[in-house]
């Protein structure tokens, strides 16, 4: 193509993306005048795609890794997840927690919780992998898919079913597929407020406390893979499966590992969510999952440090999406751009070129 | 050998049309006997040298009185004792008999069809065999109807999953191509059906015209995602399609207040100050709705009585064929 | 040749077999207590522990059949609707027309699990299920607008009235007030056979947005879950609000299957509004949306709903946080009722043991009127039944004596404003259009 002609071509897609971009929210002269107008809600949306990022980017780790491992898109791990919210809300109601309770008291509760959650939605994961993906691991590239498909829905039935149990558990509320309302325990003082610096930009202690949890469980399991001889035999493993085993790797050992891993972050992510948006909902496993799951292949799947920045990417994105362009195209937005840098970088950000494994 | 194949046979067939006797009731086993009648007649004769309809005929008796035991049985204990029992207005003796009876001769006698049919030489056998389901897809709807059983819903639903079913085949079936967003399409055709034939946008047409403009929307539609994703592989093109899925429903959800506006000129409007400038393409007093939103368009398209009946007088009858005006009669 | 036969004919008598499955479930979610769901059965269970010998029945020479979501957090709205119309029922022992006939009741679900609401599929087939049955004579329902737009024109053909104790939005009736070919072409058959019990929005929004003046808002921020009924009771609010000089300072529709609404609160936060406008249900994420107002920051911003977020789901929902939400509301909160209203309050306490919900009032309402009407008919016959209901007039109710007009709709127009306080919807004052 000649330069001219390349330029003509910019220029068309430019005019319709301006045509039918207001549609969907996309309206360049009122994007500007609102940055212009109130800089300070940028700096705003920017920490809330931030925080909500870092919780995509942990739920993204657990897709990644089992990617990385065996290759398969477990599309169980969303509502694992959303069982990890149950489980910590299941903790808190035992603890007698309610919303407003002194920080002080609900520090033990949240450890609690952390543990129990990591801990079932790591077992499940385990047990997940032994009883429907491990059968499968010679079978058609479909088959596990389908399978992984069907824990899903188990899962979600699971939380139903969990959501309906309000004789044993009061906090659970009046019935099972209604949201359920996670005490508000993480105070919303306005840190900068708190110092004394006097800004439009809203960012509390609850706010703090979510991005320092979670970041630290990704700088974790990165100092994990990287500096550990499990985490090397893990990637040694996510590299050549016969390899591996030839080098007396046992590599069913490591899958259950990873699998370990993944549940436990998920598990965890359900706690972090509940103390963050402060509702559980036996549906929230999906929206979730679908995110994340994008997040990961956005950042090229397999890759780790590749799921956090994929994380991080689309919750600014929907952030952004949700002040400027229009909160319900949001979705569109998310979803579209990610068709768009696939089709230009067909193994996402930091995906190496991998050949299709045969 | 012979009567342990008509038991075995009769033994599955016979279960799942006593258990939908014992369920529904009523005349249900009339209609059960004659659809499960052919398939026992079928499946009695089917992998066995039938030299004449007449021993065609005998094999087809054998299975059909075996289904038949177990739909005048079931009629028996679902009239007589389960109706009763789960306090349920009783019905006559005569009439649980009748239903029962019925059942039973229908049964025996589509099965004995059937399978005589078996028996006659290759292409003529084909052709029968062929003609005979015909008959039974066209009759099922008015035998539902008459015999009350309430059927006819669920079939359809089961033919649009079993035709989602067969679709989804070809990309991931023939061609190995995962694909997640498989549904899109399903709902592009859905809109394109309910725009054009609904009076959400004023244009009513038949919906046996708009069945063929659906499904070329939606191949095209194919044909757009298919092209930039071709290279994409695995569980990239996976995950594209799966975002294509999601995008679909949103902008199907979304487009309900559109309103174009030039956008060279409305930049110069902004620069110039004058908003009389700017060209309005669509949507200008009014914004336009088109899909209408959470609500969805509905009442779409009748493809039944009134839409097939005009169809038909438009397409076929100039003159009046006294069959189309019975249907036109009967409908308009 | 043969073998492809021989699976398709297999493959038909699988076939039969799955019609049998299908048509089970079915029937056992038209029983009283869908034991595919398990939270009816277990909300059901208080109220069937205190009740009397059950004695209504769902089969008789006529049945009425109720269309409502049984399944998420509207069942406890629902359920207490139900319940109402059993109560009705029982004052007549099941009986009408001098104990010629017995009346029975069907319940159906139109919500799904998956959807946590109202699912048009289910409503679709549910009416096509009610309108193939020509036992049943009168349908109460729905409770969700969008929801009556699908199932009204099904009914239409086959003279099949629906009376509705919820539905508010004002296009189902009222010619002007939605869409140009709104109601007409929800009749398809010309005949009028759907009237509500409730005042419609065009009725409520403006009370709202008076309500909101009043309470010292002078910049409005809307928001709608849009649907049917949450954007039509959005855009009349949207439109009083200018018209008696509210500042609107933007509108948007939510997504209602988003996680949260922090960003989309941000924004709303950098325009300063002092109330937010939320057209929409409960079950559209409306815990969600008050929750993250306060989450950012917004404590002392005022937040106002209609009819859909009056309900116990709502503080279930949004727990501490609802503190402080208003609420409209097309009639008199239970508790408030006088006359034949308290007599029915207590009767429904003393029967039930529990709160009844706001819309219970109107359930059985809507039973009452529609009972009226099969005791006028005294026959299995839809379309007298539906005349008979649709000319009632000066008819004597729960919040007092009303009549249905031309297009269906009560001449009652009391309505109620009502706040969160300690945790209960409290009723705060009478609201009336001027």
């Amino acid at each position: 193509m000649k330069p001219w002609q390349k330029i003509v071509l910019y220029f068309v897609i430019a005019y319709f993306v301006l045509l039918l971009g207001p549609i969907a929210g996309f309206d360049l002269p009122r994007i500007v005048q609102d940055i212009i107008r109130s800089p300070s809600v940028l700096v705003t949306q920017l920490l809330v795609g931030l925080i909500n990022g870092a919780i995509i980017a942990i739920i993204a780790l657990g897709y990644t890794l089992v990617y990385g491992i065996i290759e398969l898109i477990n599309f169980a791990h969303g509502d694992l997840y959303m069982l990890g919210g149950f489980a910590a809300l299941t903790v808190m109601g035992a603890f007698g927690m309610q919303d407003g309770a002194p920080f002080v008291t609900a520090i033990i509760p949240m450890l609690v919780a952390l543990l129990v959650s990591a801990g079932l939605c790591a077992g499940l994961n385990v047990l997940t992998e032994r009883y429907a993906y491990r059968p499968l691991r010679n079978a058609p590239r479909l088959a596990p898919l389908i399978s992984a498909i069907g824990v899903s829905f188990i899962f979600q039935n699971l939380g139903l079913f969990w959501g309906g149990l309000k004789s044993f558990i009061p906090i659970m509320g009046n019935t099972a597929a209604a949201p359920k309302s996670f005490p508000d325990l993480l105070p919303r003082i306005d840190l900068l407020e708190a110092m004394g610096i006097q800004t439009k930009v809203d960012f509390t202690l609850k706010d703090l406390i979510v991005l320092v949890v979670a970041v630290s469980l990704m700088v974790g399991l990165n100092l994990f893979i990287q500096r550990t001889p499990a985490g090397k035999a893990m990637r040694a493993v996510a590299q050549n499966r016969d390899a591996a085993k030839i080098v007396g790797i046992d590599v069913d050992q490591v899958i259950v590992m990873t699998f370990l891993i993944g549940g436990a972050l998920a598990g965890s992510a359900g706690l972090l969510v509940g103390l963050y948006n402060n509702t559980i909902v036996f549906t929230m496993g999906f929206t979730a999952g679908l995110r994340a799951f994008t997040a990961a292949v956005l950042g090229g799947i397999g890759n780790i440090t590749g799921a956090m920045l994929g994380g991080v990417l689309i919750g600014l994105l929907s952030a952004l999406s949700d002040q400027y362009l229009s909160s319900r195209w949001t979705d569109a937005w998310v979803f579209g751009v990610l068709v768009l840098i696939l089709v230009f970088r067909p193994s996402g950000l930091l995906g190496e070129n991998l050949q299709e494994k045969v | 050998m012979n009567l342990v194949k008509t038991l075995r046979s009769s033994s599955i067939l016979g279960s799942i049309a006593a258990l939908t006797v014992l369920l529904f009731g009523g005349w249900s086993g009339a209609v059960i006997g004659w659809l499960l009648g052919t398939a026992a007649g079928y499946l009695a004769t089917h992998d066995r040298f039938v030299p004449t309809p007449k021993t065609g005929a005998q094999t087809g008796i054998q299975a059909g009185l075996a289904l038949g035991v177990w739909i005048m049985a079931a009629s028996l204990i679902e009239g007589l004792l389960l109706r009763p029992l789960s306090g349920r207005a009783a019905i006559p003796l005569g009439q649980t008999w009748l239903y029962a009876l019925v059942g039973f001769g229908l049964a025996v006698a589509s099965a004995t069809l059937m399978a005589a049919i078996q028996g006659l030489a290759n292409p003529r056998q084909r052709q029968a065999t062929l003609l005979t389901l015909a008959f039974i897809l066209i009759i099922f709807p008015f035998a539902d109807r008459l015999a009350q059983t309430g059927w006819i819903a669920t079939v359809i639903q089961i033919q649009i999953f079993a035709m989602l079913a067969l679709g989804l085949n070809i990309p991931v079936g023939y061609a190995g191509l995962l694909d997640l967003g498989y549904a899109a399409f399903f709902a592009i055709g859905a809109y394109t059906t309910g725009m054009l034939s609904s009076p959400h946008l004023g244009i009513e047409w038949n919906f046996w015209i708009v069945i063929w403009i659906a499904a070329g929307v939606a191949a095209i539609a194919g044909v757009i995602l298919g092209t930039p994703t071709l290279p994409l592989r695995g569980d990239y093109l996976a995950i594209v399609t799966l975002g294509f899925g999601e995008i679909i429903p949103i902008v199907f959800r979304n487009l309900t207040d559109i309103r174009i506006m030039e956008p060279i000129s409305s930049l110069l409007a902004t620069l110039f100050n004058r908003p009389e400038m700017a060209i309005c393409l669509l949507g200008c007093e009014e914004t336009f709705n088109l899909t209408n939103g959470e609500t969805g368009i509905n009442r779409s398209g009748d493809p039944g009585c009134r839409s097939l009946a005009a169809s038909a007088l438009i397409i076929t009858c100039r003159g009046t064929t006294w069959c189309w005006c019975w249907w036109c009669s009967r409908c308009l | 040749m043969k073998a492809p036969l021989k699976r398709s004919v297999l493959t038909l008598s699988l076939l039969s077999l799955c019609v049998g499955c299908a048509g089970t479930t079915t029937t056992t979610t038209t029983t009283e207590s869908p034991a595919a769901s398990p939270e009816a059965t277990t909300a059901a269970s208080p109220a069937d522990s205190t009740a009397s010998a059950p004695t209504i029945s769902t089969d008789g020479d006529v049945i009425i059949a109720s269309s409502l979501p049984m399944t998420g957090s509207s069942l406890g709205q629902t359920q207490t609707i139900v319940n109402s119309i059993q109560l009705a029922l029982d004052e007549v022992n099941s009986t009408v027309c001098d104990g010629q006939m017995k009346v029975g009741f069907r319940t159906f679900d139109d919500a799904t699990a998956a959807a946590g609401k109202w699912d048009p599929a289910q409503v679709t087939s549910n009416s096509n299920t009610i309108a193939a049955d020509s036992k049943i004579v009168a349908v109460i329902g729905t409770f969700n607008s969008g929801a009556a737009k699908l199932a009204v024109p099904i009914f239409n053909p086959s003279n099949l009235l629906m009376v509705s104790p919820a539905n508010t939005y004002p296009g189902l009736t009222k010619p002007g007030t939605g869409e140009k070919n709104e109601p007409d072409v929800y009749y398809p058959d010309g005949k009028r056979n759907f009237a509500r019990v409730v005042p419609a929005d065009d009725l409520q929004g403006v009370i709202a947005a008076n309500w909101s003046k009043n309470l010292g808002a002078q910049k409005v921020y809307i928001l709608d879950d849009q649907e049917l009924y949450g954007k039509g009771i959005a855009d009349v609010y949207d439109k009083t609000a200018k018209e008696i000089g509210l500042e609107i300072v933007g509108r948007e529709g939510i997504n209602a299957k988003a996680s949260d609404y922090r960003a989309l609160m941000n924004k709303i936060k950098d325009l300063e509004p002092d109330l937010i406008y939320f057209g929409g249900i409960t079950q559209n994420n409306a815990g969600q949306l008050i929750k993250d107002m306060r989450n950012v920051g917004m404590t002392d911003v005022k937040f106002m709903g209609p009819d859909g977020i009056f309900e116990q789901a709502l503080i279930d929902a949004a727990g501490q946080d609802a503190e402080g939400v208003y609420a409209t509301f097309g009639g008199i909160p239970p508790k408030e009722l006088t006359g034949k209203g308290k007599e029915w309050y207590d009767a429904y306490k003393a029967k039930f043991n529990s709160e009844p919900e706001p819309y219970a009032a109107y359930g059985y309402e809507a039973a009452q009127v529609v009972l009226a009407g099969i005791n006028e008919v005294c026959e299995a016959d839809r379309d007298a039944i539906r005349q008979a209901v649709m000319e009632t007039k000066d008819f004597p109710g729960l919040l007092g004596t009303w009549s249905f007009d031309e297009n269906g709709d009560t001449t009652s127009t009391t309505m109620s404003g009502n706040v969160v306080k300690d945790g209960k919807w409290t009723f705060a004052e009478t609201l009336d259009v001027k």
